[in-house]
């Protein structure tokens, strides 16, 4: 069945009469897909704009690298040297074989020491996270005091062959880092040797 | 309420409709009228165009699309094996040595063996009570650090028909306390537990179960990563050996 084709454009208006308004009916058509389609853009940019979901947790990161100095909230620190061994011990009664990155640090709390822990020290390597070992004596969970920097050391046990490329110290006085400030030392692991045992530095104050 | 009277004047307009224009206003165009054919003509169209879809939609057998998709659905039921459950995968059974990967570890049991109070445990025996030790190989497969004491990890492992008290869990190696498995690293682990010196005795068999779960991420009101539906993974047969005395705590 035929649909008939719609009136046509209406025919020249006659020389007496005034020209006709204009097809207003269209304009208004076309003004209100215009609108629509500038509103569904709109609205993708704002979808664009928007943080995602997890946004008002996200910590405040300050990044530097071995052998400088970072501050956050309630947490300066310094990794002062970066090892890695097949082997470490805490110069104590700990040693344990593996494939370990030994990670020396000075860190102070800044702020307020009441309850002020390096309560995490985590390690990123490729898409992993390692954290501290809590084998032999070590300075994880180092009490900080404010403004006086304390000295230590972590070990991280990681498989056999995955030091390399780059890798991600993470630091807060807090096991609950949302919205927290965070320091991320940046290592290069290519440019750390491997040793065939390293030892542990004892925990005592900055020199 | 009285009626209200046809003023004068105002009676039978439509009945005179040449008197309700004024003088004068018959010069003026039309435009009325135009846009009313037109008005028209698009409304005869749209109707035509409306009759037609509606006797094309009358065409539609629903009654026996309606029949048609129900015996699609019923069929397709059937083929899956109707309204009966699903079968549920049997845990493997398994033997010393042999692996099993669940709940984002890889486990494998070495041996088992039980003892009086055990060094390095710090579980202390009562009367009538003994240790009992299994020793597994075990890996984190997931990307972060899994605390060894939680029940989808090493607290999930248990044994078959014998009630266990208390839980240990120490590296073999060094004899510490395994808190923590990191990522990819193997490490041998020993379990503790006190049980009944009538349940198990050396040279028997027994059946320790491994943990299989699911891994959850947090969302809406929880965050980060977890595991539940906590469900037995693996039966593992292993005979219990007499645990060497210089193992026991001696005093």
């Amino acid at each position: 069945m035929t649909v008939p084709p719609l009136p046509g454009p209406p025919a020249a208006p006659s020389a007496a009469a005034p020209p006709p308004a204009p097809p207003r009916s269209r304009l208004r058509t076309l003004g209100v897909w215009a609108l629509s389609i500038v509103l569904v853009i709109a609205a993708w940019g704002l979808v664009q704009l928007q943080q995602p979901d997890d946004a008002p947790y996200e910590s405040f990161v300050s990044r530097t690298t071995v052998g400088e100095p970072a501050t956050t909230r309630n947490l300066a620190m310094t990794v002062t040297r970066v090892r890695a061994a097949h082997a470490v011990s805490d110069g104590q009664r700990w040693r344990a074989d593996g494939t370990w990155l030994v990670v020396d640090f000075d860190a102070a709390a800044v702020v307020d020491q009441f309850g002020a822990l390096l309560a995490t020290s985590n390690l990123h390597l490729g898409d992993r996270t390692y954290s501290a070992t809590e084998r032999g004596e070590s300075a994880r969970n180092m009490v900080l005091v404010t403004g006086i920097p304390r000295h230590g050391s972590i070990a991280f046990e990681v498989p056999p062959g995955s030091l390399e490329g780059a890798a991600t110290l993470e630091f807060a006085v807090d096991y609950d880092t949302d919205a927290d400030g965070v320091i991320e030392v940046v290592v290069d692991l290519d440019q750390v040797a491997m040793q065939n045992e390293v030892t542990l530095d004892p925990e005592g104050w900055a020199r | 309420m009285a009626l209200p009277g046809l003023r004068k004047g105002a009676a039978r307009p439509l009945a005179h409709p040449e008197y309700a224009v004024r003088v004068g206003e018959r010069d003026e165009p039309l435009p009325a009228s135009r846009e009313e054919a037109d008005a028209t003509t698009r409304a005869a169209s749209e109707a035509r165009i409306t009759a037609w879809a509606r006797k094309m939609a009358d065409r539609v057998p629903t009654a026996w699309l309606v029949s048609g998709a129900g015996a699609v659905l019923l069929a397709s039921t059937a083929a899956f094996g109707g309204l009966a459950d699903v079968p549920v995968p049997k845990p493997p059974k398994l033997h010393a040595g042999e692996h099993y990967v669940g709940s984002d570890l890889d486990m494998s049991v070495v041996s088992a063996a039980i003892g009086g109070e055990v060094r390095g445990t710090g579980l202390s025996p009562a009367a009538g009570q003994r240790t009992l030790v299994v020793v597994l190989d075990v890996t984190n497969e997931f990307s972060k650090p899994r605390s060894a004491s939680a029940k989808d990890v090493l607290k999930g492992v248990t044994v078959k028909d014998v009630a266990v008290q208390g839980f240990s869990a120490d590296r073999t190696v060094d004899g510490s306390s395994a808190s923590f498995l990191q990522p990819g690293v193997a490490t041998r682990v020993r379990i503790s537990w006190l049980v009944d010196a009538d349940d198990v005795a050396p040279g028997d068999e027994i059946q320790v179960l491994l943990p299989d779960s699911t891994h959850f991420v947090g969302e809406l009101f929880t965050r980060g990563d977890y595991w539940a539906d906590i469900r037995t993974g693996a039966y593992v047969t292993v005979g219990v050996d007499e645990l060497p005395a210089e193992d026991e705590v001696t005093s």
